[in-house]
């Protein structure tokens, strides 16, 4: 799975009594509340509202094809309505090396944005339980299309779904609670040839209350996004590793990630190194670089 | 009453829009003591220990119910007994005291009030009073208890409040529901199929193109000394099939080179039910005996003769409650009806015919059961009428002119009577010789096939199937020289043959465990005793064998005697397997047959062979043979090879006589109407194929003309044959049957702009043999269709409605369903006019009616807008 896929929604918690729906004026990152309303009561209940499963969480498209497709697939015992739309976004991180993915309606001026010319087949429809459905991502890019690649996310939100009418015949009182679920999923769309790469901007090794902890600063060469892995080995004196490290991570401007050692096992040296390998994404999907490895000392 | 107000009116506060669900788990160490007093609330007066809450209640497949529980102080909940066996789809019996329902396996289940028990078949509980109360005519019972009453798992979700109920089997409403859908799939899909199959495409009777057959083979290492070719041209003339072939050998020493010439004609008139067929030329002759002759054939059997022998009529017989629907496949054939004692009719098919009959019990309960009914392929429909005529000169030397006429009825749709008559003429003067044919079917049990010309021949083939899996067959013929099957008994005044099968199936005891099969991969069992003799000499040759199927091949025993062969008794046996595992796994593809065979005096056959599929268009063999009267072993080596439209198939062979090669290369090639050249390593004489251009209608004329943009790599399937358009957009597609209904169709999935769709969703024709018939694929713009329903007031909901969209020209119609909103999408909605209307099942549930009643529109062939959208659908009340 795309790691920033996974982590698109997940830190934008939702202030309490906030709804979607009461937010009609944020115009931008509104999406993201939503999805984070959505992610927050998923995982409170967690048995009972689990969303519809979506693969492949990453759709790689070219410009020869223009076409790609995701299979939608209902686990829940009752129907699920499903509306697919596109917004723009790609994992920033914070000061302290927190990565979100901030939505947008419409991308920022400048950024090599996909949105615009996506459409989804069907763009709604209901998932019976246990219904499968393919869905076909159709690129209608303008004629002066530059090489290069561009961005965008598939927002695939699911509402519990209303029985057929005639089966919803009840006199009884009900309480009708009415959970939304907004799974995000990646789409790069390349045209020509595309390259990448990373530089090391900075590299941090200090002693905190909470143990070693290190930062590493990143940012992309190329015209692509740089998809790959991080391992971090934590080396004492005699260069022994004593702790390590791995995760995924995607570069799309640049990023700050940050790793805590226990304090205890006496490294005093990080040794790290980041490789495009990402065979969970289809490893045909990866532009390849050059693994960028370096050692950081404790300062 | 203010939160009562709250939740009724679904205006829930803040902090409750946020879900109880979400909060709820947060305090799920003082739930016991929240529940009844914060999130419940008190509907009616009622004693200290219980308090009343609303929950919900979900099943799979059935819509949620909400109902009023009891909750005592420590937090367990008592659940309405009668509303949710209702809910449940139960139709409990009850008489104020006790409430029955029917159980699992048979058994009754009975809830007593008065004396506070819950049966289940032998099993008495006694229930606590906390676990039953009695109020207000309903009946509540703590959830466990209720779990066992229904034989299912009840789980609750604090979150959500609700109640999960699931069970291994369905319970009677939701069997309903999913009989329900699983009938309405089938049945819609099933008039789709009808539809195609209906019989209204017309044949086109072409005349052009060909297809060339061509074989080269050589024996021995000299090309100019035992080299001869054949070939066959194959034409469509006036919708018919014209083939012309020859041989030639190029021996030097032949004096006339050109021999096995062929001039052939043959034509099917699909539709017509007087004469179907016409042949002319030179044909083989299709009643009891099969005849070369250079004559005339007609008939009206069809060309493709339908598997459809006769209806019968399936009644089960079940006790009270019990519903049933009968399958054939994935066919729905029918299902029971309340007060229908008609039954189910089964379409009887030649060979087996597997009819699935699920029985549905009223406490959920599903059996399945097979029959098969069994039908000899020669049984003909009920009341159909056949015939065949032909007349002509004898090939070769077993007559001089021959002529026949054939007639048979399905007389009923268990049995078909028919007969005959052949007049032959030759040297020794003409005869006419009539003779009766048979076939019959009891349905499960037994079949049989007759054959009588007196003087001739006497033959009668009974199958017998005690059960599914097992098969006994028996075939006794008595025949003249010049009739009957070939023997390798000598000709004498009369011979017969006799022969016993005993076919088994053996499976895997139901309930052993899934490992087991694996361990004891016997899948088949085969026993044969035959024997053959002649009126003048007895008994000639008598044979009993016993075969063992495997998963990887066979082995068979075989005892047999030849009175004639120099080997009276001879006991073999003979294997034959496919390697399995890593072999199979690579797609070499092993195949080893071994056969041993001997008498008391030692060996007397030893053959061992095998085969290798290296590669799937190669073929390797090689094999070793020994007999005794042969004492010089054999060995064979041989390759075959389909390449670049060719067949070539190389062996050589030592032993006796001496070392031969033998070299065959042959193929085929035919045209198409876009001037491509198709090359087969197989014939392709007397197929059909289908050529054109797959390409977006932009005009909207319906054909390809200048302006169309072609659809390179558009995937088609025709026939069941795949085919994917070249760059040009072009395909062509050849081996399909002539004559027959065939289907053309683009797979959507890959056309490369999902809104493109074909203008028809599948073009029919009827293919002419030896000819690839035009036919262009026009793609049209698809739009998506959206509109909204709205309920007026005292609707409850616009959500979950069904609408029927209905193409006004062609009558075809679709459904769709609003979404939670009232909303409606669908896409991929082709150019037309088209009606949208709300089912009328959706009016009967709401009680309403819609304004307008209707909507026509138009979904444009041309523009750029991707969406139709259409104006709202507003429902009211009906006024009765």
């Amino acid at each position: 799975m795309h790691e920033d896929a996974m982590r698109a929604v997940a830190p934008e918690a939702p202030e309490a009594g906030d709804t979607p729906a009461l937010r009609p004026a944020a115009r931008r990152r509104t999406r993201l509340a939503a999805a984070g309303t959505v992610v927050m009561l998923t995982a409170l209940s967690a048995v009972w509202a689990r969303a519809v499963s979506v693969s492949p969480m990453s759709i790689f498209m070219d410009h020869t094809t223009r076409t790609g497709t995701i299979t939608l697939y209902n686990p829940n015992p009752l129907p699920e309505e499903i509306d697919i739309t596109f917004a723009f976004g790609y994992p920033v991180s914070d000061s302290a090396g927190d990565v979100s993915v901030p939505l947008y309606e419409q991308a920022p001026d400048g950024e090599p944005s996909a949105t615009e010319w996506l459409r989804a087949f069907p763009r709604r429809l209901v998932l019976e339980p246990g219904q499968q459905q393919v869905v076909r991502i159709l690129a209608q890019p303008p004629a002066d299309l530059p090489d290069g690649e561009f961005w965008s996310r598939i927002l695939i939100t699911a509402t519990g779904g209303r029985p057929p009418v005639e089966q919803q015949v009840q006199q009884d009182v009900r309480v009708a609670i009415t959970m939304r679920t907004i799974v995000v999923a990646s789409l790069n769309y390349r045209k020509g040839r595309v390259t990448t790469g990373l530089d090391v901007t900075d590299a941090d090794l200090v002693r905190t209350d909470g143990g070693l902890q290190f930062t590493l600063d990143v940012s992309r060469r190329g015209e692509a996004a740089w998809l790959g892995r991080i391992r971090v080995q934590a080396l004492d004196a005699s260069d022994r590793v004593v702790a390590e490290q791995e995760d995924v991570i995607s570069v799309y401007r640049s990023l700050r990630r940050r790793f805590v050692f226990p304090d205890a096992d006496g490294a005093v040296r990080i040794r790290y190194a980041l490789e495009t390998e990402r065979p969970e994404l289809g490893q045909s999907n990866i532009i390849t670089a050059p693994t960028v490895t370096g050692t950081t000392d404790l300062r | 009453m203010h939160r009562r107000r709250w939740l009724l009116r679904g205006r829930l506060p803040a902090v409750a829009a946020l879900g109880i669900r979400a909060l709820v788990p947060l305090l799920a160490g003082s739930m016991v003591a929240l529940l009844p007093q914060r999130l419940l609330h008190a509907q009616v007066p009622v004693p200290p220990v219980f308090e009343e809450g609303i929950v919900e209640v979900v099943a799979e497949r059935l819509a949620p119910i909400t109902v009023i529980v009891l909750v005592d102080s420590s937090g367990t909940m008592l659940l309405p007994v009668q509303q949710l066996l209702r809910h449940f789809g139960y139709v409990p019996r009850t008489d104020g005291e006790t409430t029955a329902i029917p159980g699992l396996d048979g058994v009754r289940v009975v809830l007593d009030t008065r004396a506070g028990t819950l049966t289940i078949g032998p099993v008495v509980e006694n229930l606590a009073p906390a676990e039953i109360i009695a109020r207000g005519g309903e009946v509540y019972l703590r959830a466990d208890r209720l779990a066992a009453m229904l034989e299912a798992e009840l789980s609750f979700h604090a979150a959500s409040l609700t109640w999960i109920v699931t069970r291994r089997t369905a319970l009677p409403a939701q069997q309903r529901v999913i009989a329900e859908q699983r009938r309405a799939m089938l049945l819609a899909h099933q008039r789709h199929a009808v539809a195609e199959a209906h019989d209204s495409v017309r044949y086109l009777a072409k005349t052009g193109a060909g297809v060339l057959d061509w074989e080269v083979s050589t024996v021995g290492l000299d090309p100019g000394s035992r080299t001869s070719a054949r070939t066959r041209l194959s034409s469509a003339v006036l919708g018919g099939d014209l083939a012309v072939g020859f041989g030639l050998d190029m021996d030097r020493i032949t004096s006339n080179p050109f021999r096995d010439g062929v001039l052939r004609y043959h034509r099917v008139f699909p539709r017509s039910r007087l004469v179907s067929q016409v042949r002319a030329g030179n044909i083989t002759t299709s009643g009891v005996f099969s005849r070369f002759v250079r004559g005339v054939e007609l008939g009206n059997r069809p060309f493709h003769p339908g598997t459809v022998t006769g209806d019968i009529v399936l009644r089960p017989d079940l006790p009270t409650g019990w519903e049933y629907e009968v399958f054939q496949g994935n066919h729905l054939l029918g299902f029971s009806e309340p007060g229908d004692r008609d039954g189910v009719s089964i379409p009887l098919r030649s060979g087996t015919t597997p009819v699935q009959v699920r029985l549905l019990g009223p406490a959920g309960e599903e059996v399945v059961t097979t029959l098969l009914y069994q039908a000899p392929v020669s049984l003909l429909p009920r009341h159909r009428f056949e015939y065949v005529v032909a007349a002509g000169r004898c090939e070769g030397r077993t007559c001089e002119t021959f002529a026949h006429a054939d007639a048979r009825l399905g007389a009923t749709s268990f049995l078909t009577v028919g007969g005959g008559v052949e007049y032959v003429a030759d040297s020794a003067g003409s005869r006419a010789r009539p003779y009766a044919v048979s076939s019959f079917t009891t349905g499960t049990d037994l079949t049989g096939e007759l054959q009588v010309m007196p003087d001739a021949l006497s033959s009668a083939t009974l199958g017998l199937y005690p059960r599914d899996g097992s098969v006994l067959r028996a075939r006794a013929s008595r025949s003249r020289p010049g009739f009957g099957a070939v023997s390798v008994v000598p000709a004498g005044l009369a011979r017969w043959d006799t022969e016993l099968t005993w076919d088994e199936r053996i499976r895997r005891a139901p309930g052993s465990p899934a490992g087991f099969a694996g361990r004891l991969p016997i899948h088949s069992l085969r026993l044969t005793a035959g024997a053959m003799g002649s009126d003048d000499r007895g008994l000639e040759r008598w044979r009993a064998t016993a075969g063992v199927g495997m998963r990887a091949g066979f082995t068979e025993l075989r005892y047999e005697h030849e009175r004639l062969a120099h080997r009276p008794h001879l006991l073999g046996v003979r294997t034959s397997f496919v390697a399995a595992g890593a072999a199979r796994a690579r797609a070499i593809r092993p195949l080893i047959n071994l056969t041993i065979a001997g008498d008391g005096h030692g060996f007397r056959i030893f053959e061992f062979g095998g085969s290798l599929q290296p590669a799937p268009a190669h073929v390797l063999s090689a094999g070793f043979s020994w007999s005794h009267e042969n004492r010089r072993p054999g060995i064979s080596l041989g390759w075959i090879a389909r390449t670049g439209g060719t067949m070539s198939t190389v062996r050589a062979t030592t032993g006796r006589p001496g070392a031969t090669t033998a070299i065959t290369v042959s193929g085929s090639t035919a045209n198409d109407p876009l001037g491509n050249f198709t090359t087969r390593a197989s014939t392709l004489s007397g197929y059909a194929g289908i050529a054109g251009v797959v390409y977006v209608d932009q005009d909207g004329d319906g054909t390809f003309s200048e302006g169309d943009d072609v659809v390179p790599g558009a995937a088609l399937v025709a026939g069941g044959i795949p085919v994917v358009a070249d760059s040009l957009g072009r395909f062509s597609v050849w081996g399909i049957q002539p004559y027959a209904v065939t289907a053309l169709a683009v797979d959507s999935a890959r056309i490369p702009d999902p809104s493109w769709a074909s203008a028809v969703p599948v073009i029919r024709v009827r293919p002419v043999p030896n000819h690839a018939l035009r036919v262009d694929v026009p793609l049209v713009r698809t739009r998506e269709l959206i509109g909204t329903v709205i309920a007026g007031t005292g609707i409850p909901t616009a959500g979950g409605i069904a609408l029927l969209i209905t193409d006004v020209e062609s009558g075809e119609s679709a459904s769709a369903r609003t979404f939670s909103d009232g909303q409606f999408y669908i896409s991929r909605v082709r150019p037309g006019r088209y009606r949208l209307e709300i089912a009328p099942s959706s009016l009967d549930a709401l009680r309403a009616r819609p304004e307008p009643a209707s909507l026509e529109f138009v979904v444009p062939a041309t523009g750029d807008n991707p969406v139709v959208e259409l104006p709202p659908v507003r429902l009211v009340p009906t006024t009765s």
